[in-house]
């Protein structure tokens, strides 16, 4: 009789031992996710094929209600914010127009570029992961160049004639 | 006669509060600081530093005298700090995140420490002391070889150019500061991180039940005559480690509270002086190897850091070098715990000739 009470017991100090590590796992993750930083490069350029543009005047654009930032065409900026799920507000600094938008950042990347230009129209996918020149790995065609001190697409420049 | 006798007990009962508040008195004057700046001051160092200082109450109550072995939990902060930064984890959020991450850390470290300290009993500090170098050795290890190797670092700002390790320096830029101006109390010119004094005051909470608690009765007991309370059935052994585990885990805590406050981290000896100066803090404030209370903290934080405000600019005016007050700085650190050290071991003795000569003279009164 007393064996089957310790073993109950013991089962049941196992079962709450485990919940405990389930919580305090949980509350590891929901620091992570809640606290989880990213850094924003608002983009107001034209995009690559010429289907939208940014608007003339330039946007204010605010950041879950941050003071608002002018962003004329062609301009980046870049803000910082804790977790996932934002509200940008753009303004059209010539007409008075303004929209607002909920964008969702992806909880793995730290760094990412939003594009004012979609996010007037609603194009998706407005936010894209952000890779800095300088560390994109060489594609395949690229690391093949011989010339490892210019640009892959660079004109290789004639021997100068000899006096 | 007895007014005297009385005069001198005090005077030799708070010698290195006397001794320390005569000397701070004396340094403020030539260091040409104004008031307030020295006010504001003692407010932001409060927040930094009291909390690590706090963690020193349990392990004493305990009977194990100043725990030098909380470099471990200063450690374990650390790491969880580290990860922090390197999944760019900011805010509040990012200092529980380390916390979070650095409590298991210090568990384990603080269970390490008690099982090692109760093979040492007696000699719990040195033990402490030496201690801290191995585990030292073993976060270097970690940090310097198996980040970036083993564990990997996703965060190319924090790792060495030649592809793992951490760097030296640290910039904790996510969490600086963001406990101390979650809730800043602007009073008159003073600036209160009201966040951090809540902090500080639920954990004095803490001690003041601990210690009413049955493990906290338990951990008097122990502290009190080992023998006695193994006698009457507790267990010492395991009663010894919680301690130090408690102790542990709030250095982790400490340290964070620390180094968010100061908002950056010298990956390599940001823990180094941890113990040193939480000791000495509470051996300021009137505290011994064997007695601690929470008043001892507070007092011996405002005066050490008073002192370590003016010394260097005292230093700077008297002498024409601020490096005189960084000297005096270190000295007066090593010479307090030294000088409370010797004054210890000279009450233990002098007790211990009172009481054999009280046993002897009630002998030779029972013969009458």
């Amino acid at each position: 009789m007393k064996q089957s009470v310790d073993k109950k017991t013991s089962i049941r100090r196992l079962l709450i031992r485990l919940a405990l590590v389930v919580v305090y796992a949980g509350l590891v993750m929901l620091t992570f996710v809640l606290g989880k930083g990213h850094s924003l490069i608002i983009d107001n350029k034209d995009l690559a094929d010429g289907t939208l543009t940014a608007a003339m005047d330039g946007n204010m654009v605010s950041i879950d209600g941050r003071e608002a930032s002018e962003v004329y065409p062609g301009d980046r900026i870049m803000e910082t914010v804790k977790g996932q799920t934002h509200t940008v507000a753009i303004e059209d600094m010539s007409g008075g127009n303004r929209i607002e938008r909920t964008i969702t950042l992806p909880l793995g990347e730290d760094m990412l570029l939003v594009s004012i230009p979609k996010l007037i129209a609603g194009v998706a996918p407005a936010v894209e992961v952000f890779v800095p020149v300088n560390v994109a790995p060489p594609s395949e065609s690229e690391s093949e160049s011989k010339n490892e001190f210019t640009s892959p697409d660079a004109v290789p420049l004639e021997p100068l004639p000899t006096p | 006669m007895s007014g005297n006798k009385t005069l001198g007990r005090f005077f030799s009962e708070n010698a290195v509060v006397i001794i320390f508040v005569l000397i701070t008195l004396a340094a403020i004057p030539p260091s040409g600081l104004s008031i307030p700046y020295i006010i504001q001051e003692m407010i932001t160092r409060l927040g930094r530093n009291t909390f690590l200082v706090l963690a020193l109450i349990l392990p004493i109550y305990a009977g194990m005298g100043l725990n030098f072995g909380m470099t471990l939990g200063a450690m374990s902060g650390q790491i969880g700090l580290i990860l922090a930064i390197n999944w760019n984890i900011t805010g509040v959020e990012g200092l529980a995140f380390a916390a979070l991450i650095g409590t298991p850390i210090s568990i384990m470290m603080g269970y390490i420490a008690g099982a090692v300290l109760n093979r040492a009993k007696g000699r719990e500090m040195v033990t402490g002391y030496i201690l801290a170098f191995f585990i030292n050795g073993v976060y270097q290890f970690v940090v310097l070889y198996m980040m970036g190797s083993i564990f990997p670092i996703r965060n190319p700002a924090i790792v060495l150019s030649r592809g793992y390790g951490i760097r030296n320096t640290l910039n904790l830029q996510g969490v600086r500061q963001t406990l101390d101006t979650l809730l800043l109390l602007k009073l008159g010119p003073y600036m209160i991180p009201v966040a951090t004094f809540i902090v500080i005051a639920g954990l004095c909470v803490f001690v003041v039940w601990f210690k009413k608690t049955k493990l906290g009765q338990d951990m008097r007991a122990v502290g009190h005559d080992m023998a006695v309370a193994q006698a009457a059935g507790i267990p010492v052994d395991r009663t010894r480690i919680i301690a130090i585990i408690i102790s542990t885990v709030l250095a982790n805590f400490g340290q964070i509270i620390f180094l968010q406050n100061m908002g950056n981290m010298a990956t390599y000896n940001a823990h180094d002086q941890t113990s040193f100066f939480a000791v000495a803090a509470i051996l300021v404030g009137g505290a011994s190897v064997k007695k601690a209370a929470i008043s001892n903290v507070f007092i011996g934080v405002i005066l050490l850091h008073v002192l370590f405000v003016v010394t260097p600019r005292a230093g700077q005016n008297l002498f024409g070098s601020a490096m005189i007050g960084e000297y005096f700085r270190q000295f007066i650190g090593y010479g307090v715990i030294a000088l409370t050290l010797v004054l210890y071991a000279w009450k233990a003795r002098q007790n211990t000739a009172r009481a054999r000569e009280s046993l002897r003279g009630g002998a030779a009164g029972g013969a009458k």
